[in-house]
């Protein structure tokens, strides 16, 4: 039985300058979820996700479309909405489980166990301006933890906090879709929609262009990142491709207008989408000159790499004559495909980005 | 089609009805109301060292100025009733309709953080500032009712309670009422023309000069009392008056006109509030 019905939704905005020109942020978009099912949704930056689940929790009005939604529905955005640093923890429960529309009773009714359950019984008088920002996150979660909505919504809710509050907030969605609740689930994480999810939606362009099995969508999002190429814009640099095994990486591009036929000073970084640089590659490395040929050159980069699963961001350096010609800053995204590293089912439990080889043994 | 979208608990449309008004769907999140005038109230006793102190302090210095500016110095008419429980009445039901005012203007661009991230009818910022302020009027009314029987008791005057002291509630009401009407109207237009925000200040002591705060309807020329006679706040204040201290000019009809101004402000504010509520997240 289908609790979620959109059909046609679009939210189309107006931008102001001379042109009048129109942003469509989500055209057309027409899909169901059954109940008890988990739905992901991918997409790059841009892509429209925020704005339809902004949609779909009535923050804003689509422009064509409808929207059908039958049993009680939350729509998270963010966590601790409304929060007062003034009031103590425990007003501010009240005050952010009312605004997600949950009664005085009911919250009351749960109160003992959002403050057990969010680790700071011992503050919860205390006003949460002397709360640390983990605790003011784990007391928010608490509060979705145990909104008793059937269907939930979450918009990159959980891409805050560290690993453990993490780990701790996947187990409670888990918990969630146990219970058999329906969720819509958008994340960057693409390997806890992996385990999340059954069927996800690729978003590109405000248009759902995918909308099927989890392995599908990933594939086709990761193919979808991968040949992002022809949207860099550079005054150099074109036909930007991208490609991504588990072990290994290959980026290849051309070079063109190069101001001269000098050697090229080439750079080329991979780093964590809140950019920690991982790896970097430059031709100074290994001595490898490279000169152009009529301002053009062609450029293949290979390398190994140890990362886990994920989406990483890829940045180049253009140099010539000691100069830069022009840095990328997160030109393109560099994806490492779902596999389950060391043979172990979780990849979102090993911290940080890198897997390498190891033995732990008794001796 | 139509059978079926009975069934939905939730529809979501491009454009509703201009003339809905969601008074149910405000009903249903009363709780919330509460909970924000708690908010409200608690924030302003933690956040000052003097907490609700200030409630005391802002009318008196402000009664000690007006006694001294239009009392002393202008020597202004004050119905004949000792001038600073002329002012005093007079700055505590107008000081609630301009902080009541004031905050009410300011809901979309002062709940702007909280709009774009989770639905709840708008409504229900403005009419919880509009009660939260009812707390600081309170105690303010108490300060008010204390003079009032100091003066009574220990000194020789005409002051007297009138009939018109039953009226109280209406006309808090009143106040209330308009102060929510003007104020979601400028808060709805400032999204739009963010310069009517520079407007607010000077506008609400423009109209407490057109108003009578600090001088009665009897004092005005008549030449001029046709201003008074428009002026939807103008029965309101004389009635407080008349009821408290037995002085002020003003008929059951002042106060229909002035009622039925007021609903109608109401009514201009609610839908125009509802208009703006649906866009105004795609323009900020």
């Amino acid at each position: 039985m289908s609790v979620v019905k959109v059909i046609g939704l679009g939210k189309t905005y107006l931008l102001k300058g001379k042109d009048k020109s129109v942003l469509h942020a989500v055209k057309n978009a027409t899909f169901e979820l059954n109940e008890g099912e988990s739905v992901g949704i991918i997409g790059r930056n841009g892509a429209g996700k925020s704005t339809l689940l902004k949609l779909l929790a009535g923050v804003t009005l689509p422009t064509s479309g409808e929207a059908f939604i039958t049993g009680s529905f939350s729509s998270l955005l963010e966590v601790g909405t409304g929060f007062h640093p003034d009031l103590s923890g425990r007003d501010n429960i009240f005050l952010n489980a009312s605004i997600l529309g949950v009664s005085k009773h009911e919250t009351s009714l749960e109160l003992a166990n959002i403050i057990a359950f969010s680790g700071v019984e011992k503050f919860i008088d205390q006003p949460i301006r002397t709360y640390s920002s983990g605790m003011k996150l784990r007391l928010a979660f608490a509060i979705i933890a145990h909104l008793k909505t059937d269907i939930i919504a979450l918009d990159e809710v959980l891409a805050v906090g560290d690993s453990m509050f993490q780990i701790k907030c996947m187990e409670r969605i888990f918990e969630f879709k146990k219970q058999g609740r329906t969720i819509l689930f958008v994340s960057h994480n693409l390997s806890a929609i992996n385990k999340l999810c059954e069927r996800t939606l690729v978003l590109e362009s405000g248009s759902i262009v995918f909308d099927g099995p989890t392995d599908e969508a990933l594939k086709l999002y990761a193919d979808l990142t991968n040949s992002q190429s022809g949207q860099v814009v550079s005054k150099y640099l074109t036909d930007l491709e991208i490609g991504g095994t588990k072990s290994e990486g290959t980026v290849l591009f051309s070079l063109k207008n190069l101001p001269t036929n000098a050697a090229l000073d080439l750079g080329i970084n991979i780093g964590t989408s809140d950019g920690i640089s991982l790896y970097h590659f430059s031709n100074r490395f290994i001595n490898c000159d490279i000169t152009p040929e009529d301002s053009t050159a062609k450029i293949e980069v290979k390398f190994e790499h140890q990362l886990k699963p994920g989406n990483y961001s890829i940045s180049i350096y253009i140099g010539q004559n000691e100069q830069q010609l022009e840095w990328l800053s997160n030109a393109a995204s560099f994806l490492v495909p779902a596999f389950n590293p060391h043979g172990f089912h979780n990849p979102d439990s090993i911290q940080g980005p890198i897997i390498s080889n190891f033995s732990i043994s008794q001796s | 089609m139509a059978k079926q979208e009975e069934n939905w608990s939730l529809v979501i449309k491009p454009q509703s009805n201009w003339l809905h008004l969601p008074l149910k769907e405000i009903w249903a999140y009363r709780d919330l109301v509460m909970i924000f005038v708690r908010r409200d109230i608690v924030a302003v006793y933690k956040q000052t060292v003097l907490g609700p102190l200030w409630f005391f302090l802002a009318p008196i210095f402000t009664v000690i100025a007006y006694n001294f500016v239009f009392g002393t110095i202008a020597n202004m008419d004050t119905d004949g009733i000792p001038k600073p429980v002329f002012y005093m009445a007079g700055t505590t039901l107008w000081g609630y309709f301009q902080t009541s005012f004031t905050a009410t203007s300011n809901t979309f661009t002062g709940n702007a953080a909280i709009f774009g991230k989770v639905y709840f009818p708008r409504m229900i910022a403005p009419i919880s500032t509009v009660i939260s302020s009812m707390f600081k009027f309170g105690i303010q009314m108490l300060m008010f009712l204390a003079f009032l029987g100091y003066y009574m008791v220990f000194e020789e005057n005409t002051l007297h309670f009138t009939k018109w002291i039953f009226a109280f509630p209406i006309l808090v009401l009143m106040m209330s009422s308009l102060s929510l009407g003007i104020g979601i109207i400028v808060s709805a237009l400032t999204t739009k023309y963010r310069d009517l925000k520079n407007f607010i200040g000077f506008g609400i002591t423009l109209v407490m000069y057109a108003s009578p705060v600090i001088y009665p309807v009897s004092a005005v020329p008549d030449s001029y009392s046709w201003f008074t006679r428009f002026n939807p706040i103008a029965p309101i204040l004389e009635a407080f008056r008349l009821g408290f201290t037995g002085a002020g000019t003003v008929s059951l009809i002042d106060l229909i006109y002035s009622g039925s101004f007021i609903l109608i402000v109401l009514f201009i504010g609610l839908l125009l509030f509802h208009q703006v509520e649906k866009t105004f997240m795609d323009t900020v």
